[in-house]
């Protein structure tokens, strides 16, 4: 029979998947933030990888339906409320300690991903251990918890209100939930043995004092919305007490407009890896291209899942370019407001920052620069001859895409043998092509290097770096590199939407437009997963490909006639294109009658 | 003027499978239709052509001289729509609904807006999900209806509530736009409410518009014929006449719907078929309706 109550019940429905798809974004991103800091201490401080653990969960417990602990089915059988409850605690137990089990299995597997990637010859700091036991027990124990004071609140009730009062709980009930975690969290395992035995006593106490059977609301009428006394229409509003329409647009478009907080700052900190910060940082080195999909993704879902909704405004006299402006606009204002942060962290950020160096160590001996200035040859990487008539061929040449792919090298190699006249040569190469300056190679040669009389070219002992000799030196902008992004993710984001447009017109199927959709994201998503996949199959080198992107913006901006101004034009000329097309099949489009089960496509975005 | 004039439309969603079928209609200024017909014979498609929410796949449709889906914003402006499955957005409060359709409508109407409000004694402060479906739904229908459209399309606004607010709300909508002159489109279910508001009645069967006249050229010229069951005269033989649109046989009876006028039925029926022993009446539109479109019609 328990069984029988669990199938049945409301929490179980398949619809709930959605739950679960959240939980495999929240570890994607855990794991995109562990991968951007590949900090040892952010890592293995144990909060981390558990609030990764129980973000999703804990957002079910506080935000979740679970207000409706049985259907009207299960209260009309000869049952014992003890029963229906105990499937109801047992249904809630299963749909979030499943969530768990699956951000536990996707996290382990990812960082399993993540050591491989990293080199433990240049990182040798980087601990990617997770400390299980104290995640696990804390993890369990706290959940517990959770969820038994959760289920113990007004236990008789068949279906709670989902009100204001019923949020702030549930919401209170996870902050301290959480703390709690945290905090004992640092004194170890044992000391998860407290929050289980709380939460199975609250649960053996609440199970035996229920009444004989749940009633289907609570006894007590709610409180009215008002005071009862009818408010009169005013004339038209003040302008800063209405409400935009785009704001009404997004919110009665969307299911769970908690969500569009998260959605917005999401794409505030996408904003900020289209910015310099990401491009010069130490920590945003490696994202920067890595997040284009990224960014087509989450314009995708934000814009296409309203789509199922827009219904409700196709009887009033807004445009279709005004709903396309209202559902797009926000986006792309949350973007910029990332990308204008990013920006002016970078005003903070670049002069802490030491693009070329030079080591003396054998094994890294030479000029050293970051790999973003690396250059991009589609042949053998050209060889440097210095003005003392010397070659030097770079090594490491670097093919991110196989053998057959084009090459990364560093351009300003300086091998071991080479004479002080190359190496001085070679640096102030790199320190006009970093830093746009042009210094004096005699200066740099008397000031940095020393030959030594038995060994390669030496940087001196009491010689400053690059920086603090010259503080004015900035790193040059890749002014090619921002066109190129915003081209290649308007085109992902214009040719996804273009698709999905295209099964909103008669004999197609609802059923058939959420394949549509759910399957331009696995797509777009793909793209954004595909380099780390390939690097765990070892057949590809994603920072290798970010290098490669960023070689070929710098490369663009000497060779298109016009440079940088050039490229916007065309970037600028592609979208509009795109643009138009998008906006054709949108006024086009007919939306189908507004469903109540259509914010399954919401989670996924 | 024609404020809807729709040309040879047509419709469909599944390829092969008319919704509707080479329709034409016109609508005159200050006319009230009633929209009848089984679910599925195309009203709501109709009404969400003329709105503009819908394409069509042949023909043309022409709204207050413009085509709906060209000059959309021009037409949605002038037009009032209430649907049975129209939501308004659930987060917003009554006032803040109102004030949305205020901005976008350039002839709204303020003293109308509180009139309404006051008729259906509006609680302003109220969130649209804390109303009732029927409270809702007069909600709708005060922003379809406070911009004095000249047309409104009504597709179902009644459904799912009870005869009293359903009355109050289709006399409401009605009464105060057909005595401004505007012209409106209903369709229902509740042959009374067309009986009492509707000047002219529209019938759609599979696609097609089977009854387009007045509501007294319906009343009167249809009727219902009774006549004992004899091995003579079956309801086959009933059916064999031109103006017989339906006929059967019941406990001794053949009951049978004729396109003629009761006074004249009699006679016709004597002459063309030597019946004798014939009861003429006059058909309730609700019978006429169950004969016509769920009845015995070949």
């Amino acid at each position: 029979m328990m069984r029988v109550l669990i199938r049945h019940h409301p929490l179980l429905r398949p619809v709930y998947v959605k739950w679960m798809l959240l939980v495999l974004a929240t570890g994607s991103l855990w794991l995109g933030i562990v991968a951007m800091k590949l900090h040892r201490e952010l890592f293995s401080m144990p909060w981390v990888p558990m609030t990764t653990l129980w973000l999703v969960p804990a957002l079910f417990l506080a935000l979740g339906p679970h207000n409706q602990r049985a259907r009207e089915f299960a209260l009309t059988l000869p049952l014992p409320a003890r029963s229906v409850w105990r499937a109801h605690v047992s249904a809630l137990l299963l749909t979030t300690g499943g969530m768990m089990a699956l951000t536990l299995a996707f996290v382990t597997y990812g960082v399993l991903g993540l050591r491989s990637l990293i080199d433990p010859v240049e990182r040798p700091d980087v601990d990617l251990t997770i400390p299980l036991l104290t995640l696990v027990s804390h993890g369990l124990a706290w959940w517990l918890l959770l969820a038994a004071l959760v289920v113990i609140h007004r236990p008789a009730v068949a279906e709670l209100p989902r009100d204001r009062a019923w949020y702030g709980r549930h919401l209170g009930l996870v902050a301290a939930a959480y703390v709690g975690m945290v905090g004992l969290g640092f004194l170890g395992p044992i000391t998860a043995l407290v929050p289980f035995a709380v939460a199975i006593v609250l649960l053996v106490l609440t199970g035996r004092r229920l009444p004989a059977t749940m009633s289907i609301a609570p006894r007590e009428p709610a409180a009215a919305a008002t005071s009862g006394a009818r408010m009169p229409l005013s004339a038209m509003a003040p302008w800063w007490r209405r409400r935009p329409v785009w704001m009404t647009v997004i919110q009665a478009t969307s299911k769970h407009p908690a969500l569009l907080l998260v959605a917005a700052i999401m794409l505030i900190l996408l904003g900020v890896t289209f910015s310099g910060w990401t491009v010069f940082s130490d920590s945003g080195e490696h994202l920067g291209v890595f997040m284009i999909p990224m960014i087509a993704y989450c314009l995708f879902a934000l814009t296409g899942t309203p789509l199922l909704k827009l219904a409700v405004f196709d009887h009033l006299p807004l445009s279709r370019s005004r709903l396309l402006a209202c559902l797009i606009g926000p986006q792309l204002v949350f973007l910029a407001v990332g990308f204008l942060g990013g920006e002016i962290a970078l005003i903070r950020e670049i002069p802490a920052v030491e693009m070329v160096t030079w080591s003396n160590e054998d094994d890294i001996y030479g000029l050293r620069m970051a790999p973003r200035y690396f250059a991009v040859s589609w042949g053998d990487p050209p060889v440097n001859v210095g003005p003392d008539g010397m070659q030097s061929t770079p090594p490491n040449a670097w093919r991110p895409l196989g053998p057959l792919g084009p090459v990364l090298y560093k351009p300003f190699h300086v091998p071991a043998d080479a004479s002080l006249e190359f190496a001085a040569w070679q640096l102030a190469r790199a320190v006009e092509h970093v830093y746009g300056a042009s210094l004096p190679m005699d200066e740099l040669r008397d000031r940095f290097l020393a030959e030594q009389s038995d060994g390669p070219i030496v940087w001196r002992n009491d010689a400053p770096t690059l920086r603090e000799a010259y503080p004015d030196l900035r790193p040059q902008r890749f002014r090619g590199l921002l066109p190129l992004q915003v081209l290649l993710v308007g085109l992902l984001f214009q040719a996804a939407i273009l698709v999905y447009l295209g099964r909103f017109r008669p004999g197609v199927t609802d059923r058939s437009r959420k394949v549509a959709f759910v399957a331009l994201l696995v797509i777009l998503m793909g793209f954004y997963l595909a380099p780390f996949f390939f690097s765990l199959a070892k057949a590809g080198d994603p920072a290798g490909l970010n290098f490669l992107i960023l070689a070929v913006s710098n490369l663009l901006v000497t060779v298109v006639p016009g440079g940088p101004v050039a490229m916007w034009i065309v970037a600028i000329a592609v979208l509009a294109v795109g643009d138009h097309l998008v906006r054709q099949r949108f006024r086009r489009a007919e939306w189908p009658p507004v469903r109540e089960d259509d914010g399954f496509c919401e989670v996924l975005g | 003027m024609n404020v809807l004039e729709m040309r040879d439309v047509s419709r469909a969603y599944t390829r092969g499978q008319d919704v509707l079928s080479s329709l034409d209609l016109t609508v005159t200024e200050g006319e009230v239709i009633g929209l009848l017909g089984r679910n599925g014979a195309g009203k709501t498609t109709l009404i969400r052509l003329a709105m503009g929410l819908l394409e069509s796949q042949g023909g043309s449709i022409q709204v207050l001289g413009h085509d709906p889906r060209e000059d959309a914003v021009t037409v949605k402006e002038r037009v009032g729509y209430v649907s049975e499955d129209q939501t308004l957005p659930g987060f917003l409060r009554v006032r803040e609904v109102i004030d949305f359709h205020r901005r976008l409508y350039p002839g709204w109407d303020d003293d109308l807006a509180r009139d309404l409000s006051s008729r259906f004694h509006m609680d302003a402060n109220q969130k649209i999900k804390q109303l009732s479906k029927g409270q809702a739904r007069q909600v709708a229908l005060l922003c379809a209806v406070a911009h004095r459209p000249p047309l409104l399309l009504l597709d179902e606004p009644a459904g799912g509530l009870d005869p009293a607010m359903r009355r109050e709300f289709l006399e409401t909508a009605i009464q105060l736009l057909g005595e401004s002159g505007s012209t409106i489109l209903f369709s229902s279910h509740h042959m009374t409410d067309v009986e009492r508001l509707a000047s002219r009645l529209v019938m759609l069967h599979e696609g097609q518009k089977w009854i387009d006249s007045s509501l007294d050229d319906v009343r009167e010229g249809y009727c219902l014929v009774l006549t004992p069951a004899t091995s003579n005269v079956t309801s086959q033989r009933l059916l064999a006449h031109g103006k017989c649109l339906s006929a059967r046989e019941r406990e001794g009876t053949v009951r049978a719907v004729f396109e003629l006028h009761a006074d004249s039925c009699e006679h016709t029926l004597a002459r063309d078929l030597g019946l004798g022993d014939v009861r003429c009446h006059s058909l309730p539109l609700e019978e006429m309706f169950i004969e016509l479109v769920g009845g015995g019609r070949s």
